[in-house]
């Protein structure tokens, strides 16, 4: 299936290269966005960072769904490490598929969370989509440990696919901090199916 | 890889002074092993804010993100607020509670403890939501806000006492007669009892007894610099046990956890700053490294009683920041002068001039108790001149101890010597 999309830049987000020389790509990339006064070491250690997300995003979509698009939340300072990741990708949603089994495509509703699981209409450049809060409660060396899950969603049966744009994060605060620009970069996403 | 050590779920005022002395040295906040909330108080009183499983939520508020929630106090810091079914148990200013070492808001909520206190609740820390704020809005902090630092002296702020008291004075030195003899007396009434708390606040301050010793035979580090150094910080030092790591200098002590309770384990010799931070990597403390270990036999010396009290000793080919105000030779809020009013006792910045200027006009006002009692006028004059000895006699000493902290020593301390 052939997917076309269009995100217009954002000036909290910044792409990440999926294909071609990940650290040529990502000094190019990051070049683009950060004044050229900032600081060469924080430069560098960005670059090093965009290269770094930019190799985890190919190696999970070799084995996981088909990402379309990365991007990474730049800091508001400049001065601290880019993050973190949203990814574009797109699932297989029944024709008969509601916005429920869209949203049990990302999250079980049955796994422990905490506090609700908010869903909200949101209004995109692509037409209505869903707007996804679920903190997943899990246990990492003995500590019980409460993530983050914000996504836009955009069920669309009829084409047999449900486009997500996601974020996961390991801690509430980095969530909240996430969500807005989140779903600001997902209501300027435009995409269609070939 | 080795984990890191886990943080005691315990918090631990930042450095404090004088009248604040007690809460740095004892005050705690933490979760006991049954899971209660528990403030222990100087003293040794124990004071549970909630039972197990009573705090359901814990809110962050970001200190630019506050909304309609006032506090008692003007501050820019973040607020920890944790919540039971009926409302707000206990709120937190993270500021009150930082080690020395500057850090940003996600490091500091490490350092001070916070997250290991919210993991030991069972409980994330989430993001004040408008609903929250709106709940937290109307006083609802003034009674559960705890602070480390002292209280204002009794009776509080001076002002709305001294004020009506030295008009009072005003009036009664105008004349000679009754009704001028009955507005001193009533000057008297209103404005000696607080002054006399003042005073024997920023008595209190001045004497506060030299610290006791963290438990647990801890290893006592003294400066070691090869070049002379102001005599306050030339005194300066560090007393290593296994659960405190206390840095004292010029009156001030900040009480860090040490490497039993998962606090600081390591000390990393740069070549500027000697950072004490944890087995994370978090910073709790920078040490200026002229004052503690200035050249090579110096730094092996001072290596020996770090490793003597159980810290782990690194060394690092970076300067490691600029050294933190206390236990450096950085000019600022060390001395007497810059502690907080509440820490010197004082009700207010202005106190001595306003002690003064109402002990002076008590004084002229014994004319007019004279028409009463000649012998009432004499116990004024000796009130107010007892008041004013006890100002002049409080600022003279501050300054005093001001002046010896920060003349230079006469000599520097042999290297590695100590």
């Amino acid at each position: 299936m052939n997917l076309d999309f269009d995100v217009p830049g954002h000036p909290r987000w910044l792409a990440l290269p999926l294909e071609g020389d990940a650290d040529e790509q990502a000094r190019a990339y990051v070049q683009q966005v950060y004044d050229p006064d900032v600081d060469q070491e924080v430069l560098a250690q960005t670059v090093a960072v965009v290269a770094g997300m930019s190799r985890l995003v190919r190696r999970s979509a070799e084995d996981g769904p088909p990402t379309a698009a990365a991007w990474t939340l730049l800091p508001p300072s400049g001065e601290a490490a880019p993050g973190p990741l949203a990814l574009l990708r797109y699932l297989p949603l029944p024709e008969n598929g509601t916005d429920d089994d869209a949203i049990e495509l990302l999250l079980d509703p049955a796994d422990e969370h905490w506090g609700p699981i908010d869903v909200a209409d949101l209004e995109t450049a692509s037409g209505r989509a869903l707007s996804l809060r679920f903190r997943p409660v899990v246990v990492r060396d003995g500590d019980r440990q409460v993530h983050e899950l914000r996504a836009v969603l955009w069920p669309r049966p009829a084409a047999g696919l449900a486009l997500v744009l996601s974020v996961y994060v390991v801690d509430l605060l980095a969530g909240a901090e996430v969500g807005g620009p989140l779903e600001e970069l997902g209501a300027s996403v435009v995409w269609s199916t070939g | 890889m080795t984990r890191p050590l886990r943080r005691r779920p315990e918090l631990r005022p930042r450095a404090l002074a004088g009248r604040g002395l007690a809460a740095a040295r004892e005050l705690r906040v933490a979760v006991d092993d049954d899971g209660a909330l528990v403030v222990h108080r100087p003293g040794g009183r124990r004071e549970v804010r909630a039972r197990p499983g009573e705090v359901v939520r814990a809110v962050y508020v970001a200190g630019d993100r506050r909304g309609p929630v006032r506090l008692p106090v003007r501050t820019t810091s973040d607020l920890l607020v944790l919540l039971g079914a009926q409302g707000p148990v206990l709120a937190l200013l993270l500021l009150d509670w930082m080690p020395p070492a500057d850090s940003d808001a996600e490091v500091a909520r490490r350092t001070t403890g916070f997250s290991a206190l919210l993991a030991a609740l069972g409980l994330p820390l989430e993001p004040a939501e408008p609903q929250d704020l709106e709940r937290l809005r109307a006083g609802a902090l003034h009674a559960v806000l705890l602070r480390p630092q002292p209280p204002l002296p009794w009776p509080g702020r001076p002002r709305w006492l001294l004020l009506p008291a030295s008009l009072l004075l005003c009036v009664a030195v105008s004349g000679a007669g009754r009704l001028e003899a009955g507005a001193a007396l009533a000057a008297l009434l209103l404005g000696v009892p607080p002054t006399v708390a003042w005073l024997r606040a920023r008595g209190a301050a001045q004497r506060a007894p030299a610290g006791p010793r963290p438990p647990g035979r801890p290893v006592t580090v003294s400066t070691r610099p090869t070049a002379p150094l102001p005599a306050g910080l030339a005194a300066a030092r560090l007393e290593l046990g296994p659960d405190d790591v206390v840095i004292v200098d010029r009156g001030r002590e900040a009480w860090l956890p040490g490497p039993a309770a998962g606090g600081v384990t390591t000390a990393e010799i740069g070549t500027r700053a000697v950072r004490l931070r944890d087995s994370r990597g978090d910073s709790y403390a920078r040490l200026e490294r002229a004052v503690w270990c200035a050249d090579d036999a110096a730094t092996d010396a001072f290596t020996t009683d770090l490793v003597g009290a159980g810290l782990q000793v690194t060394t690092s080919p970076y300067d490691l920041g600029p050294p933190t105000r206390l236990g450096s030779l950085a000019e600022g809020p060390v001395d007497r002068r810059d502690w907080s009013r509440t820490e010197r006792g004082d009700g207010n910045e202005t106190m001595d001039v306003e002690s003064a200027v109402f002990a002076l006009l008590a004084l002229l006002a014994t004319e007019a108790v004279g028409s009463i009692s000649h012998l009432l006028a004499v116990l004024v004059a000796a009130l107010a001149l007892a008041l004013l000895a006890a100002t002049a006699g409080t600022v003279w000493q501050r300054r005093r101890t001001d002046r010896q902290d920060r003349r230079t020593s006469p000599r520097a301390t042999p290297a590695g010597a100590r």
